[in-house]
């Protein structure tokens, strides 16, 4: 009888073996409803920096502004295409930081059923030191990953734990939802753009204080003050179409905003922009009767939960792009 | 006890040899479980099978598409419903909606009056893909999530006719038919052995009780 158990325990062994060694090749159905697909995983973005970076490298160090369109996109593009342009104007390369990113210590990928696909990556920037929080663009099948927006914030920067899907994909947030936060993506970055303009208003108290009104609302004084010219400085928010749902029920919000710096020199007065690197790359010389000076700024703020804080910025990347006066 | 442990050997040993049987006779020699050649055709330039018709992941399969008549060169590939979708947006073509075995297939034609947005070589997301002209052999595994597998004419003739043969692939799958064969036989007779021989006191245990009695 010990025997006749012993060959029954060696023929399941056997055909367990057997089942075993082919499992991976036996059919599994699978869900067909989902026709989504995430925008990246963790290596694929790994890949994407890896080939910004390469790409990035050639065009720093050449100062090859024909080179970034391989790798970046809309208003990003413009930005550091406007500072390739300064620095090769004023003949101050060095004073240009370069960008080289780390690998990302963390990406956020929703899934899509339709191209344009888009991510997120937070990375270090080994040039610069601080951090980046970038977005990756794919718009169709056959164009190549674009870095298109690309906030700068602190080197002990994290982004808050954003909430997944049942697929582990991220989970956006339209731009008019103000689902749990009370203010929608597009009502921040207006209020955003408010805050930042000149003279008070109930956006000013919205947000948390930071850096970049700061520096902005010094700015617009110093430049009030110019005794032969007037100054006037305009905000217009974009409608921002990255947006991603946070742990608690808050919100990260990549927005753009428009500036415009307006000068009107009075009569038998001019301008001088010598010491300024911006102003002297679109501005050479002297500036008599007026000018403006167009930039891009790129925000990265986070919308806590309803009631629980005031939203606060979290990155910035920006520059000038444009420039004209007579 | 015995008689029922004997019976169950051999039945297992018989269920062995029929598996080991049927994989080897199913497969055969090259591995391969197949279907076809069957004939596709599409007055358009692609033809595309929906994730619908490819409801399964797991196996490996190889689908060999050849063009009769003229070589025409062709391009295979399996990737992505959503980068498929995006790429030949536009391309008039023929949808796979179903495939039943051993071979019946439903189709939808995609009208439209584009090209397939690039080189379809040029592109990374296909899971796997080959090239070819007259004939291409496109070898992969059925991966879980939705996929198409396309078939195009690299070429900008009108229309596509392709004969298309598949097949499952599953390495070593006959030799290990073979061993269930041989080792179910061996079960069997194990079986039959235990079944049919007597059991036969042996030991000190046995002798035990006959010494007892004799003393008695």
């Amino acid at each position: 009888m010990r025997t006749a158990h012993a060959g029954m325990r060696l023929m399941a062994g056997l055909l367990c073996v057997a089942v075993l060694g082919s499992a991976c090749g036996v059919p599994q159905r699978k869900d067909t409803s989902v026709v989504s697909k995430p925008a990246a995983s963790p290596a694929s973005a790994r890949s994407v920096v890896a080939t910004y970076n390469a790409v990035r490298a050639r065009a720093d160090e050449r100062l090859d502004a024909s080179l970034l369109p391989q790798i970046e996109g809309g208003d990003l593009l413009d930005i550091d295409q406007g500072a390739y342009f300064v620095s090769v104007r004023v003949d101050k390369p060095e004073g240009y930081a370069t960008v080289r990113l780390a690998a990302p210590e963390q990406v956020v990928a929703p899934r899509f059923e339709a191209y344009p696909l888009w991510f997120v990556v937070l990375a270090r920037d080994e040039k610069g030191g601080n951090k980046r929080v970038a977005v990756f663009e794919r718009a169709d099948s056959v164009s190549p990953w674009l870095m298109t927006m690309a906030p700068e914030t602190t080197p002990q920067a994290g982004l808050p734990p954003v909430v997944q899907d049942s697929n582990g994909a991220a989970v956006t947030v339209a731009p008019e939802d103000a689902t749990g936060t009370g203010v929608s993506p597009t009502a921040a970055v207006q209020r955003y753009a408010g805050a930042l303009a000149e003279g008070q208003s109930a956006d000013d108290a919205f947000f948390a204080s930071d850096a970049f009104i700061t520096q902005t609302r010094k700015f617009q004084q110093t430049q009030a003050s110019l005794p032969f010219a007037t100054f006037e400085q305009t905000w217009t928010p974009q409608t921002p179409r990255f947006a991603v749902r946070v742990e608690g029920g808050g919100m990260l919000v990549f927005g753009t905003v428009n500036r415009r710096d307006a000068y009107s020199v009075q009569t038998n007065s001019y301008i001088d922009w010598d010491d300024n690197a911006d102003t002297a790359a679109y501005l050479p010389g002297r500036v008599y009767r007026s000018a403006t000076l167009d930039y891009t700024h790129q925000l990265l703020l986070f919308l806590p939960p309803r009631g629980e804080g005031r939203p606060r910025l979290i990155g910035q990347y920006g520059g000038v792009v444009d420039g004209q006066g007579s | 006890m015995r008689r029922l442990g004997g019976l169950a050997l051999i039945a297992l040993g018989v269920l062995s040899a029929v598996l080991g049987i049927a994989l080897a006779v199913l497969f055969g020699p090259d591995d391969r479980m197949g279907t076809g050649p069957h004939r596709l055709s599409t007055p358009g330039q692609a033809i595309v099978t929906a994730p619908e018709a490819l409801a399964y992941a797991g196996p490996r399969v190889e689908l060999r598409v050849a063009s009769p008549g003229r070589e025409r060169p062709l391009f295979l590939g399996v990737a992505h419903d959503v980068d498929v979708r995006d790429f030949l947006d536009g391309t008039p073509r023929t949808r796979i909606d179903a495939i039943s075995i051993p071979w019946q297939v439903a189709t939808t034609r995609v009208p439209g009056g584009g090209f397939p947005k690039g080189e379809p070589g040029d592109q990374n997301w296909w899971i796997a893909d080959a090239e070819g002209r007259g004939d291409a052999v496109l070898s992969w595994r059925l991966p879980d999530t939705a996929a198409d597998v396309v078939i195009l004419a690299r070429d900008s003739g009108d229309g596509l006719v392709v004969d298309v043969t598949a097949a499952v692939v599953a390495p070593g799958v006959f030799v290990v038919g073979l061993a269930l064969v041989v080792l179910g036989l061996g079960v069997a007779v194990f079986g039959w052995a235990v079944l049919t021989t007597r059991a036969t006191p042996r030991g000190l245990h046995a002798m035990r009780p006959r010494a007892k009695q004799d003393a008695a």
